[in-house]
């Protein structure tokens, strides 16, 4: 092109300083469009939040709960080491333990050396990688640690770190007598996970407490001396099982029912279906009514750049009578519009913020153990960020493209 | 040396529809040289603003047969071409650099200062800063206006800015519509003195729209020939030189 139709000068920066500076210029305007932003989607993030916060928090505690992933044996059973080894292989279970009968599995807790307040506990027989533990407490492991409920540690009035000790009592020819072990309590497990008197210790300590029972010696803790020690094949009459995730529920619960020997089981099957379609008529409820509110939000904001752009055709005629070609003007509309979506769109995420924490610490107590009922993850915000930021190029740059299509003097004239 | 021709038309020809006429831009032949300073006449409503926006690029022919715009000596662009083949950047490159137009209102940009609107030509053909603005603004009143905006300015203060942004790019050519017909007599007087001074001092070619005829003839300008034709209820208004 010859010199003297060249005019590097309009370049988009100097378009887009023009824009910013006529934005600054028509404050009320700007802010109108930024709080007119803002309104529609504050809500409509509030909404998000509440979603995200409530149900899908709600039901993922519910689904994720270990105790729904649990399955129980009904009754006894004989199982030996190779079973378990045999369970504990298979990719569906995620955790499985032996389980030693109940009766021979209570004992009597104190605080302190003696003299302390006395509470008589289930124990239960745990490891590590025990699902109710993971979250709270590092497992018990030998014969000198237990993990409280937070029930028994109320009652002994003990906490982590203080040492109880346990007492074993066995009938022997009409006499009583009692041995005892000092385990240092490592961790308590609240009422959600363990509502009852209980303790959570190594099988090998379960297995010794239920041989010291049936008569025999534990030469390790020095309980029966005199007697034998147990030198049998050893079979568990229960076990403690679950699997890694819901859909492997009915898998295992076939195979522990099956295979001849007919063993009858509980699971969470049918209150976990009835919290999945909770979560599903929900899902779709929300849906609705938030595809109607962006489509809504998406318009109505583009319906302000449209008429954003109409209302600057005499400025952008300006700008083309100076000599600034079409392509490079449709930065003024494109820039404003960005502007306001990005100061609208930040000032809705900041509002989102003072808001969900409003909700927040007024349901503080009924959340209990839920991180937020109103959140959003910072992804969510950069897709509300991103999606607007669309909307507003998309109806700029349409609506500009039609402006500058007019010849100038049109745009100049007509007002 | 012999005076170039800045613009060339030949049977070049606007239309457009009022509700209840029909009018018709006529430009049979129209040579205008460099340097020339040509009056544009007629009543008000005959097509003197269509005149200019064709001249200025702002507003595409119906027709033409032949429209070339010259700035500099041997730099010659087809504008029918251009038109014809919708080339807007090279139209508006054209007109950013060599034109110069004064509306007869408004046209500053109300969101940036006067000292800004008048350098803004001047920045978008990369000339260097130098005292262009400062001199203008000196020679135009306006010296404590440059850091106001436009709606802090009077109607006059205002025109005097059009002016002084119409000349600051040094444009070879300057197009102005009734650029004083919104003042008060004495003010507009004035204005058109210093805007006329400004374009002989700079050697700009000038093509002003104006009925003021005495006014026009003082200043020694070249009158546009000018024939208002009514046929089968059509308005055809010719202007040639």
């Amino acid at each position: 092109m010859s010199q003297s139709t060249q005019n590097s000068g309009a370049t988009p920066l100097r378009i887009a300083r023009l824009a910013a500076r006529d934005l600054l210029h028509q404050k009320m305007a700007s802010l109108v469009m930024v709080f007119g932003l803002a309104a529609v989607l504050t809500p409509l993030l509030v909404l998000f939040g509440l979603k995200f916060g409530v149900i899908d928090n709600l039901v993922r505690e519910l689904v994720e709960d270990p105790q729904n992933r649990e399955i129980r044996l009904v009754g006894h059973g004989r199982f030996d080491k190779y079973w378990f080894k045999d369970m504990a292989g298979r990719e569906e279970i995620s955790f499985v333990i032996p389980r030693t009968r109940g009766a021979a599995a209570t004992i009597d807790l104190r605080s302190g050396q003696s003299g302390g307040t006395k509470a008589t506990v289930e124990l239960i027989p745990s490891a590590p990688g025990d699902p109710l533990l993971e979250k709270y407490a590092k497992a018990p492991v030998g014969d000198s640690t237990i993990v409280l409920s937070a029930r028994t540690a109320r009652l002994l009035e003990v906490s982590k770190g203080d040492k109880v000790k346990a007492s074993v009592r066995r009938k022997r020819d009409g006499q009583w007598s009692r041995e005892h072990v000092f385990l240092r309590v490592t961790g308590v497990v609240p009422d959600s996970v363990f509502a009852r008197k209980g303790g959570f210790v190594s099988p090998g300590l379960l297995t010794a407490i239920e041989d010291y029972r049936d008569g025999y010696a534990i030469p390790r803790l020095s309980w029966g001396q005199g007697d034998k020690p147990f030198d049998g094949k050893r079979y568990f009459s229960g076990f403690r099982l679950y699997v890694r995730s819901l859909d492997d529920v009915p898998v295992v619960r076939d195979l522990l029912i099956g295979g001849g020997k007919g063993y009858e089981v509980i699971t969470q099957a049918k209150a976990i279906e009835e919290v999945r379609l909770f979560d599903r008529y929900l899902t779709s409820t929300y849906l609705m009514i938030a595809l109607i509110g962006v489509a809504g939000y998406l318009l109505s904001f583009g319906a302000s750049m449209w008429v954003n752009v109409e209302r600057k055709r005499r400025e952008l005629s300006v700008l083309q009578l100076l000599g600034f070609k079409s392509s490079v003007i449709m930065f003024f509309p494109i820039v404003q519009s960005t502007l306001i979506a990005l100061c609208g769109g930040g000032l809705a995420i900041l509002l989102f913020g003072l808001i969900s924490m409003l909700i927040n610490s007024y349901f503080a107590q009924a959340a209990g153990q839920f991180e937020g009922l109103c959140r959003l993850l910072p992804i969510h915000f950069a897709i509300t960020l991103v999606a607007t930021l669309i909307s507003a190029v998309l109806s700029a740059a349409m609506a500009a493209y039609r402006a500058t299509r007019i010849e100038p003097s049109k745009g100049l004239r007509e007002l | 040396m012999k005076a170039h021709t800045v613009f060339s038309l030949r049977n070049v020809k606007k239309t457009w529809a009022a509700p209840d006429e029909e009018f018709k831009l006529s430009i049979p032949h129209l040579e205008i040289k460099a340097g020339q300073q040509i009056a544009v006449q007629g009543q008000s409503g005959c097509g003197k603003s269509t005149l200019l926006d064709v001249l200025a690029m702002t507003l595409e022919p119906t027709s033409s047969e032949h429209f070339r715009f010259e700035p500099k000596k041997g730099s010659s662009a087809d504008i029918r071409d251009a038109w014809a083949n919708r080339r807007m950047d090279q139209l508006a490159g054209l007109r950013g650099r060599n034109i110069g137009y004064v509306l007869q209102t408004g046209g500053l940009l109300p969101f940036i200062t006067v000292r800004e609107n008048i350098e803004l030509p001047r920045q978008l053909c990369r000339l260097p800063p130098k005292h262009t603005t400062q001199l203008l603004a000196e020679r135009l009143k306006i010296t404590d206006q440059l850091d106001k905006l436009p709606s802090d300015l009077s109607v006059g203060q205002r025109q005097r800015v059009a002016v002084a942004r119409a000349l600051s790019h040094e444009p070879t050519v300057v197009l102005a519509d009734e650029p004083t017909a919104s003042l008060d007599p004495h003010t507009a007087a004035e204005v058109m003195d210093l805007f006329v001074e400004l374009v002989h001092l700079q050697g700009i070619t000038l093509l002003l729209a104006s009925h003021d005829w005495v006014r026009v003839d003082e200043l020694g300008f070249t009158k546009l020939h000018h024939e208002q034709i009514e046929e089968n209820g059509t308005l055809r208004s010719e202007y040639y030189s």
